[in-house]
Protein backbone atom coordinates (compact mmCIF):
# COMPACT_ATOMS: atom_id res chain seq x y z
CA UNK A 1 0.00 0.00 0.00
CA UNK A 2 1.84 3.18 -0.89
CA UNK A 3 2.00 5.92 1.13
CA UNK A 4 0.03 9.10 1.20
CA UNK A 5 3.70 11.06 -0.13
CA UNK A 6 4.51 8.48 -2.45
CA UNK A 7 0.58 8.46 -3.88
CA UNK A 8 1.17 12.62 -4.08
CA UNK A 9 3.80 12.39 -6.04
CA UNK A 10 2.15 10.02 -8.44
CA UNK A 11 -0.73 12.60 -8.82
CA UNK A 12 2.46 15.41 -9.44
CA UNK A 13 3.89 13.50 -12.48
CA UNK A 14 0.54 12.70 -13.86
CA UNK A 15 0.34 16.10 -13.66
CA UNK A 16 3.63 17.30 -15.12
CA UNK A 17 2.94 14.69 -18.11
CA UNK A 18 0.63 17.39 -18.77
CA UNK A 19 -2.60 15.47 -17.58
CA UNK A 20 -5.37 16.02 -15.29
CA UNK A 21 -5.38 14.53 -11.93
CA UNK A 22 -8.09 13.74 -9.25
CA UNK A 23 -7.47 12.74 -6.02
CA UNK A 24 -8.23 15.51 -3.16
CA UNK A 25 -7.59 18.58 -2.00
CA UNK A 26 -3.42 17.82 -2.44
CA UNK A 27 -3.42 16.96 -5.97
CA UNK A 28 -5.79 20.46 -6.40
CA UNK A 29 -3.15 22.59 -4.64
CA UNK A 30 -0.31 20.63 -6.84
CA UNK A 31 -2.49 21.84 -10.20
CA UNK A 32 -2.19 25.54 -9.01
CA UNK A 33 1.47 25.75 -8.32
CA UNK A 34 1.78 23.98 -11.51
CA UNK A 35 -0.16 26.79 -13.24
CA UNK A 36 1.39 29.82 -10.97
CA UNK A 37 5.02 28.45 -11.67
CA UNK A 38 5.20 29.01 -15.03
CA UNK A 39 8.36 29.03 -17.56
CA UNK A 40 10.16 32.36 -17.47
CA UNK A 41 12.09 32.49 -20.30
CA UNK A 42 15.58 34.85 -20.49
CA UNK A 43 15.81 37.59 -22.50
CA UNK A 44 17.38 36.66 -26.24
CA UNK A 45 19.84 38.99 -25.40
CA UNK A 46 21.56 37.37 -21.99
CA UNK A 47 21.09 34.20 -24.08
CA UNK A 48 23.06 35.20 -27.21
CA UNK A 49 25.66 36.83 -24.42
CA UNK A 50 26.33 33.87 -22.77
CA UNK A 51 26.57 31.57 -25.53
CA UNK A 52 29.34 33.56 -26.75
CA UNK A 53 30.85 33.52 -23.49
CA UNK A 54 30.54 29.69 -23.28
CA UNK A 55 32.06 29.44 -26.96
CA UNK A 56 34.69 31.49 -26.28
CA UNK A 57 35.91 30.61 -22.51
CA UNK A 58 38.98 29.25 -22.30
CA UNK A 59 39.79 25.57 -22.79
CA UNK A 60 40.95 23.48 -20.00
CA UNK A 61 42.59 20.36 -20.54
CA UNK A 62 40.61 18.15 -18.45
CA UNK A 63 43.31 15.65 -17.46
CA UNK A 64 45.51 18.32 -15.75
CA UNK A 65 42.28 18.45 -13.32
CA UNK A 66 42.25 15.06 -12.50
CA UNK A 67 43.00 14.24 -8.64
CA UNK A 68 45.44 12.05 -9.05
CA UNK A 69 47.84 14.21 -11.63
CA UNK A 70 47.21 16.76 -9.13
CA UNK A 71 48.67 14.84 -6.30
CA UNK A 72 51.45 13.31 -8.48
CA UNK A 73 52.33 17.11 -9.78
CA UNK A 74 52.24 18.20 -5.99
CA UNK A 75 54.75 15.31 -4.66
CA UNK A 76 57.17 16.25 -7.50
CA UNK A 77 56.75 19.72 -6.73
CA UNK A 78 57.36 19.37 -3.00
CA UNK A 79 60.76 16.49 -3.78
CA UNK A 80 61.89 18.85 -5.59
CA UNK A 81 61.45 22.07 -2.82
CA UNK A 82 62.87 19.31 -0.26
CA UNK A 83 66.08 19.14 -2.62
CA UNK A 84 66.24 22.64 -2.64
CA UNK A 85 66.25 23.02 1.10
CA UNK A 86 68.83 20.56 1.42
CA UNK A 87 71.35 21.41 -0.96
CA UNK A 88 71.04 25.40 0.20
CA UNK A 89 71.65 23.45 3.87
CA UNK A 90 74.71 21.54 2.63
CA UNK A 91 76.62 24.33 0.88
CA UNK A 92 75.67 26.73 3.82
CA UNK A 93 77.22 24.38 6.25
CA UNK A 94 80.56 23.48 4.50
CA UNK A 95 80.80 27.21 3.94
CA UNK A 96 80.86 27.28 7.48
CA UNK A 97 83.32 24.42 8.32
CA UNK A 98 85.84 25.88 5.95
CA UNK A 99 85.30 29.62 7.34
CA UNK A 100 88.50 29.87 9.39
CA UNK A 101 87.23 30.87 12.95
CA UNK A 102 89.10 34.06 13.52
CA UNK A 103 87.40 35.93 10.45
CA UNK B 1 13.27 29.41 -27.50
CA UNK B 2 10.21 27.28 -26.14
CA UNK B 3 10.09 26.87 -22.59
CA UNK B 4 9.11 23.03 -21.90
CA UNK B 5 8.53 21.09 -18.77
CA UNK B 6 9.00 17.61 -19.00
CA UNK B 7 7.69 14.94 -16.48
CA UNK B 8 9.82 12.53 -14.05
CA UNK B 9 12.84 11.26 -15.83
CA UNK B 10 12.59 8.20 -17.68
CA UNK B 11 14.89 5.31 -16.52
CA UNK B 12 18.76 5.97 -17.89
CA UNK B 13 19.73 9.17 -18.92
CA UNK B 14 18.46 10.87 -21.81
CA UNK B 15 21.12 13.27 -21.91
CA UNK B 16 24.15 10.84 -22.27
CA UNK B 17 24.73 10.97 -25.62
CA UNK B 18 24.81 14.78 -25.63
CA UNK B 19 26.83 14.69 -22.84
CA UNK B 20 29.40 12.30 -24.47
CA UNK B 21 29.69 14.54 -27.58
CA UNK B 22 30.38 17.59 -25.05
CA UNK B 23 33.22 15.96 -23.55
CA UNK B 24 35.11 15.15 -27.23
CA UNK B 25 34.00 18.82 -28.66
CA UNK B 26 33.21 21.47 -26.56
CA UNK B 27 31.47 23.15 -28.71
CA UNK B 28 28.59 20.20 -28.95
CA UNK B 29 27.79 22.08 -25.47
CA UNK B 30 25.32 23.97 -27.02
CA UNK B 31 23.22 21.73 -27.32
CA UNK B 32 22.79 21.11 -23.96
CA UNK B 33 22.99 24.67 -22.81
CA UNK B 34 19.61 25.22 -24.98
CA UNK B 35 18.30 22.17 -23.71
CA UNK B 36 18.43 23.72 -20.05
CA UNK B 37 18.91 27.87 -20.20
CA UNK B 38 15.12 28.09 -20.12
CA UNK B 39 14.93 25.65 -16.75
CA UNK B 40 18.13 26.49 -15.16
CA UNK B 41 17.18 30.37 -15.54
CA UNK B 42 13.68 29.57 -14.04
CA UNK B 43 14.52 28.25 -11.54
CA UNK B 44 17.38 30.58 -10.34
CA UNK B 45 14.50 33.51 -11.07
CA UNK B 46 12.23 31.68 -8.79
CA UNK B 47 14.72 31.43 -6.06
CA UNK B 48 16.02 34.72 -6.02
CA UNK B 49 13.51 36.42 -7.24
CA UNK B 50 15.08 39.26 -9.19
CA UNK B 51 15.83 38.69 -13.56
CA UNK B 52 19.46 40.00 -12.82
CA UNK B 53 20.49 37.86 -9.97
CA UNK B 54 19.14 35.01 -12.30
CA UNK B 55 21.43 36.21 -15.23
CA UNK B 56 24.18 35.73 -12.45
CA UNK B 57 23.13 32.52 -10.96
CA UNK B 58 22.79 31.26 -14.48
CA UNK B 59 25.98 32.34 -16.22
CA UNK B 60 27.55 31.21 -13.57
CA UNK B 61 25.93 27.77 -13.85
CA UNK B 62 26.78 27.13 -17.10
CA UNK B 63 30.06 27.82 -17.11
CA UNK B 64 31.14 25.75 -14.49
CA UNK B 65 29.41 22.96 -16.50
CA UNK B 66 31.06 23.50 -19.30
CA UNK B 67 34.58 23.96 -16.68
CA UNK B 68 33.45 20.48 -15.05
CA UNK B 69 31.80 18.43 -17.71
CA UNK B 70 35.07 16.64 -19.18
CA UNK B 71 34.93 14.55 -15.39
CA UNK B 72 31.19 13.99 -15.69
CA UNK B 73 30.33 10.52 -14.90
CA UNK B 74 27.37 8.92 -15.13
CA UNK B 75 26.96 7.11 -11.65
CA UNK B 76 23.25 6.21 -11.61
CA UNK B 77 21.75 9.95 -11.74
CA UNK B 78 21.64 11.91 -14.82
CA UNK B 79 23.00 14.89 -16.49
CA UNK B 80 20.65 17.29 -15.07
CA UNK B 81 20.52 16.17 -11.96
CA UNK B 82 24.30 17.08 -12.07
CA UNK B 83 23.14 20.45 -13.28
CA UNK B 84 21.12 21.33 -10.87
CA UNK B 85 23.20 20.79 -8.45
CA UNK B 86 25.37 23.05 -9.64
CA UNK B 87 22.44 25.59 -9.97
CA UNK B 88 21.32 25.59 -6.66
CA UNK B 89 25.05 26.21 -5.37
CA UNK B 90 25.93 29.26 -8.09
CA UNK B 91 22.32 30.51 -6.94
CA UNK B 92 22.88 29.84 -2.98
CA UNK B 93 26.11 31.74 -3.69
CA UNK B 94 24.69 34.77 -5.54
CA UNK B 95 22.21 34.85 -2.44
CA UNK B 96 25.10 35.01 -0.01
CA UNK B 97 26.79 37.64 -1.79
CA UNK B 98 23.26 40.02 -2.58
CA UNK B 99 21.46 41.23 0.99
CA UNK B 100 18.43 41.96 -0.74
CA UNK B 101 15.15 40.31 0.98
CA UNK B 102 13.22 37.53 -0.50
CA UNK B 103 10.88 39.12 -3.44
CA UNK B 104 7.39 37.23 -4.92
CA UNK B 105 8.98 36.45 -7.88
CA UNK B 106 6.43 36.95 -10.66
CA UNK B 107 7.01 36.38 -14.36
CA UNK B 108 6.43 39.20 -16.54
CA UNK B 109 4.28 37.75 -18.40
CA UNK B 110 2.21 35.52 -16.99
CA UNK B 111 0.96 31.99 -18.60
CA UNK B 112 -1.99 32.08 -17.08
CA UNK B 113 -2.77 35.31 -18.51
CA UNK B 114 -3.28 34.52 -21.90
CA UNK B 115 -6.12 32.31 -22.73
CA UNK B 116 -8.41 34.42 -20.10
CA UNK B 117 -10.15 37.45 -22.08
CA UNK B 118 -13.04 37.54 -19.39
CA UNK B 119 -11.26 40.88 -16.86
CA UNK B 120 -12.88 39.50 -13.65
CA UNK B 121 -12.35 36.19 -14.58
CA UNK B 122 -8.65 37.17 -14.96
CA UNK B 123 -7.98 39.40 -11.97
CA UNK B 124 -9.20 36.75 -9.87
CA UNK B 125 -7.10 34.49 -11.37
CA UNK B 126 -4.12 36.60 -10.94
CA UNK B 127 -4.75 37.39 -7.31
CA UNK B 128 -5.34 33.46 -6.91
CA UNK B 129 -1.81 33.32 -8.59
CA UNK B 130 -0.27 36.15 -6.35
CA UNK B 131 -1.60 34.20 -2.95
CA UNK B 132 -0.11 31.13 -4.71
CA UNK B 133 3.26 32.90 -5.29
CA UNK B 134 3.17 34.20 -1.72
CA UNK B 135 2.87 31.28 0.15
CA UNK B 136 5.33 29.64 -1.56
CA UNK B 137 7.53 32.39 -0.96
CA UNK B 138 6.86 31.92 3.00
CA UNK B 139 7.64 28.07 3.18
CA UNK B 140 10.56 26.85 4.64
CA UNK B 141 13.51 26.10 2.98
CA UNK B 142 14.00 22.42 1.92
CA UNK B 143 10.46 22.61 1.27
CA UNK B 144 10.34 25.61 -1.49
CA UNK B 145 13.49 24.06 -3.08
CA UNK B 146 11.65 21.04 -3.38
CA UNK B 147 8.60 22.62 -4.73
CA UNK B 148 10.83 24.66 -7.27
CA UNK B 149 13.05 21.56 -8.70
CA UNK B 150 9.70 19.16 -8.70
CA UNK B 151 7.49 22.24 -10.26
CA UNK B 152 9.43 24.54 -12.48
CA UNK B 153 11.87 22.00 -13.45
CA UNK B 154 9.79 18.75 -13.81
CA UNK B 155 12.94 16.86 -11.62
CA UNK B 156 11.85 13.39 -10.61
CA UNK B 157 12.35 12.84 -6.74
CA UNK B 158 14.96 10.86 -7.06
CA UNK B 159 16.64 13.71 -8.94
CA UNK B 160 15.55 16.08 -6.44
CA UNK B 161 17.28 13.95 -3.55
CA UNK B 162 20.61 13.91 -5.37
CA UNK B 163 20.88 17.79 -5.98
CA UNK B 164 19.87 18.01 -2.20
CA UNK B 165 21.66 15.46 -0.55
CA UNK B 166 18.47 13.62 0.27
CA UNK B 167 16.73 10.40 -0.46
CA UNK B 168 14.02 10.17 -2.80
CA UNK B 169 11.32 8.98 -0.11
CA UNK B 170 12.56 11.99 1.90
CA UNK B 171 11.64 14.21 -0.82
CA UNK B 172 8.46 12.68 -1.15
CA UNK B 173 7.50 13.59 2.38
CA UNK B 174 8.80 17.14 2.02
CA UNK B 175 7.13 18.13 -1.20
CA UNK B 176 3.97 16.74 0.71
CA UNK B 177 4.35 18.46 3.97
CA UNK B 178 5.11 21.38 1.36
CA UNK B 179 1.74 20.99 -0.33
CA UNK B 180 -0.32 20.49 2.96
CA UNK B 181 1.49 23.83 4.24
CA UNK B 182 -0.03 25.16 0.75
CA UNK B 183 -3.31 24.59 1.60
CA UNK B 184 -3.21 25.35 4.96
CA UNK B 185 -2.33 29.08 4.09
CA UNK B 186 -4.50 29.14 1.44
CA UNK B 187 -7.18 28.44 3.37
CA UNK B 188 -8.10 24.79 1.88
CA UNK B 189 -8.18 21.62 4.20
CA UNK B 190 -6.52 18.78 3.09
Amino acid sequence: MPTRPARLDAAVDTLLAGQPVRGGELADIASLVHAALGPVPPSSRFEDRLRRRLRNSPRIAWPQLSPSRLIAAGAVSSAAVGVTALAVWRTSRRQAVDRPWYR
Amino acid sequence: MTPQRQPAAAPGDPDLSAVRAAQDDRAAFDVLYRRYLDRVYGYAFYQLGDHHDAEDATERTFLSALRAIGRYRNRGSTFRAWLFRIAHNCVANVHRSRTRRRTVPMPDDPPWSAPNADPAGLLHRAEEMHAVMRAIATLPDDRRQVVLLRFVDGLSTAEIGDVLGRSPGAVRVLQHRALRDLAARLGRRE
